[in-house]
């Protein structure tokens, strides 16, 4: 389980990105988080992720918080950015090779994931050419199979549509419902409303760094369309 | 893990791609190619001043030397470099979120640096080894303790350059136009390095042989430089370890203290202070002038471009500045030398003002966009042209007044050499936008990739440094033919005026063409 209590976060000490924010994410959640750019979402999933820290309040992850056991913490987590800045000088498959060393996950289980994962998102004959060789989309699903191959149990992820192929962006979803069908979470920001309303068990959405609306999506939604109801409160 | 991490962030950084960038990183020929000339050009810096010493005998001073020389690059470059290297990791989205200790982390990212200073660091002093070793009958000591003291010798430097790389990027965001107050606190820093080195120099009295007073000078402030001559040389141990101990002790104890303070300044990213560009007098101006704008902009925008482009115009207007002051001084010590003088120094700090030969690559991702526009080529590339002349004829103009008047010129030699000197600026920004309309690179992380490292930046200077040789030689002839030296120096305006032509003439004709074939 994550549970986000009271954090906030504030970039130029006067005007807070992040306020007061309390959320609890339980396995299997499949988590929308929506909201206008400069809302706060990715400084949020940077907070959790333990990229940026944040100057109030906790954030743990099965017992570790991100502040006081940051390597037990991360063992488990995936975090995938919006626009994956790669090391263009490795392959794809030295990069994903890479992160499954840092995870310390078994040659016979990367070769086996990289396999299903590389077939799902049709990368198995771009693996070995060189990253700085690849468009936005290759990078990003080079970034989604690095961050599958360890089997996290909470994968953060901004944006992540964006720059997929259909085929791709299908393929995501899919494996998406699969790991949390296994007891995994999955957080992640997006601006495609229709994705997250169909897509997620719960939506959350934050405007100028609060929370407003947060809960299980047909909960929150009752019988509007996501859509509707961002356009009504954000 | 931390072999895993320093062989990832080795290639990433020092690849042949990242050096050369991709398109020569293709050809292993190429690459032979410019890594021989990159040897070249740093063994024929390093063997002519090494066989300086050798000419005089100096043997314990070419210790010294290398010591100055490790201590200062191993600063210079820390300044430069570590606060993206250590406490701002551009990688830090990927790396950040890895269940990796934060010591393995900032070790690995830290040899990375010190990889980089020490590799070029070894370019230059490798000769100077060598040269000593001619000298010096070798011993397996002396030799020892050459080796792990020059391990040791630029680690204090690095430790204060990294400290004070930090130190300004953060004074520097506190305020509005961070990057423009970050270049000022690098210039103000080096000038006052500069100024005391040369108080120090001129303290000590011994004005014969310049180097070497000076490397005395800062050895005898700065005693491990002297430890390490004393311990290579003189085979004194006690020295040795002193050196030992001090640099090697001040890094363990950096270590401590970075790896906490790396993973806070990575995690704690405040945001500058926002800037407000007012846009409310926005003005319709011609293509030329909106093309120059963007250039200054450029330039202003990006502290390491400011930093290299300009440090030669500043250097100049201090030392013409300077020159009114020691009027007698120069006048008795250089003599009929005066104007060469004049010469050589305007030329060598007009050299390091080489934007053309990287404003192009630049552009970097920009390029496609500046491509998609409906500007010809060759207007670009004059843009870039006139745009160094722009920030290297108003310092001429201001500065060789003082200069001449200081080193006595009369009239016509000063008229004479004035416009020499201006139509040198010229050929070479021309020779510079030349240079990087075959050189292009625009697949870089950092600017710095272009401006310090890029084959265009390097050969550029190398390149006016050539071009300076070519018009002394050139020079040296005239002086046979029995005319007033105005005259003569009117002839290398001339001939300078001829080059640049010649040069510009394919330059406009193929601009429009290499442009549309460029990739971005």
């Amino acid at each position: 389980m994550l549970e986000i209590k009271n954090v906030s976060k504030s970039y130029d000490k006067k005007k807070l990105a992040i306020k007061d924010i309390t959320m609890t994410l339980e396995p299997g959640d499949l988590y929308g988080f929506v909201g206008p750019n400069g809302a706060g979402k990715t400084t949020l999933i940077k907070s959790i992720a333990g990229i940026i820290s944040f100057d109030n309040g906790s954030i743990t992850f099965d017992g570790n918080t991100i502040a006081k056991n940051p390597i037990d913490f991360k063992k488990r987590l995936a975090y995938i950015p919006d626009h994956p800045d790669l090391y263009e000088t490795l392959s794809g498959r030295q990069f994903i090779d890479f992160i499954a060393d840092a995870f310390n996950v078994s040659l016979e289980r990367r070769n086996q994931l990289i396999g299903k994962y590389a077939s799902e998102f049709e990368m198995v004959d771009a693996l070995d050419k060189p990253i700085s060789s690849y468009s936005h989309g290759m990078k990003q699903k080079t970034a989604l199979i690095a961050a599958l191959v360890h089997e996290p149990k909470l994968i953060l992820l901004d944006e992540p549509f964006v720059g997929l192929d259909p085929k791709a962006a299908f393929a995501l979803k899919k494996t998406f419902k699969e790991i949390t069908n296994e007891g995994a979470i999955i957080l992640f920001s997006s601006h495609v409303l229709e994705v997250v309303e169909k897509l997620c068990n719960k939506i959350a959405i934050i405007k100028q760094g609060e929370i407003i609306a947060d809960g299980k999506t047909h909960e929150v939604l009752k019988d509007r369309s996501l859509e509707n109801f961002f356009m009504e409160i954000a | 893990m931390f072999f895993k991490l320093l062989r990832v962030f080795l290639k990433e950084n020092f690849g042949a791609r990242r050096l050369f960038g991709s398109k020569v990183a293709k050809s292993k020929g190429r690459v032979i190619a410019f890594a021989l000339l990159f040897a070249y050009s740093f063994g024929a810096i390093g063997f002519s001043s090494g066989f300086m010493f050798y000419s005089m005998g100096f043997t314990r001073e070419l210790m010294l030397y290398v010591a100055s020389y490790a201590t200062g690059l191993g600063f210079l470059f820390a300044l430069l470099q570590a606060n993206g290297f250590i406490f701002q990791f551009k990688d830090y989205e990927i790396v950040g979120p890895l269940p990796i200790k934060p010591i393995s982390l900032l070790l690995a990212k830290l040899m990375t640096m010190m990889v980089f200073i020490y590799a070029f660091l070894t370019a230059l002093c490798l000769p100077l080894f060598i040269v000593y070793y001619i000298q010096v009958p070798f011993d397996i000591f002396g030799f020892i303790f050459l080796f792990l003291g020059y391990l040791l010798l630029p680690l204090p430097s690095i430790i204060l350059g990294s400290l004070l790389s930090l130190l300004i990027a953060k004074i520097s965001k506190r305020f509005a136009k961070s990057n423009l107050i970050q270049t000022i606190l690098m210039f103000a820093l080096f000038l006052t390095i500069f100024g005391f080195s040369l108080i120090g120099g001129a303290s000590s009295g011994e004005g014969a042989i310049v180097p070497v007073w000076v490397i005395d000078a800062i050895s005898s402030i700065y005693l491990p430089n002297e430890w390490y001559a004393a311990a290579v040389h003189d085979k004194n141990i006690l020295n040795f370890v002193y050196l030992l101990l001090s640099n090697g002790g001040l890094f363990v104890i950096f270590l401590f203290i970075i790896s906490k303070l790396s993973v806070k300044t990575n995690q704690n990213r405040t945001a500058n202070k926002q800037a407000i560009i007012k846009s409310n007098n926005l003005k319709q101006t011609p293509i030329f002038t909106a093309l120059i704008r963007k250039e200054w902009r450029k330039f202003i925008g990006t502290p390491i471009y400011i930093f290299n482009c300009s440090f030669g115009l500043i250097i100049l207007i201090i030392m013409s500045v300077a020159a009114m002051f020691f009027q007698n001084e120069l006048m008795i010590a250089l003599g009929l030398f005066a104007p060469y003088v004049l010469l050589i120094a305007f030329a060598f700090c007009l050299v390091t003002v080489y934007t053309p030969a990287v404003s192009l690559s630049l552009e970097g991702n920009n390029f496609g966009l500046l491509k998609t526009l409906p500007i010809k080529g060759e207007t670009i590339m004059s843009a870039k042209i006139i745009f160094n002349l722009l920030l290297q004829i108003p310092v001429i103009l201001f500065s060789f007044p003082f200069a001449a008047i200081g080193l006595g010129l009369d009239f016509w030699t000063s008229l004479a050499c004035l416009l020499a000197i201006i139509s040198f600026s010229v050929l070479t920004s021309i020779f510079f936008a030349w240079l990087n309309l075959f050189f292009p690179r625009f697949d870089f992380k950092t600017e710095a990739e272009i401006i310090k490292q890029s084959m265009s930046a390097f050969i550029a200077v190398f390149g006016g440094f050539g071009f300076m040789i070519f018009e002394g030689a050139l020079l040296f002839v005239l002086l046979f033919i029995p005319l007033p030296f105005p005259v003569l120096v009117a002839f290398l305006t001339i001939i300078n005026g001829l080059l640049a032509f010649v040069i510009y003439l394919p330059m406009h004709k193929k601009a429009s063409l290499r442009l549309q074939r460029m990739e971005a």
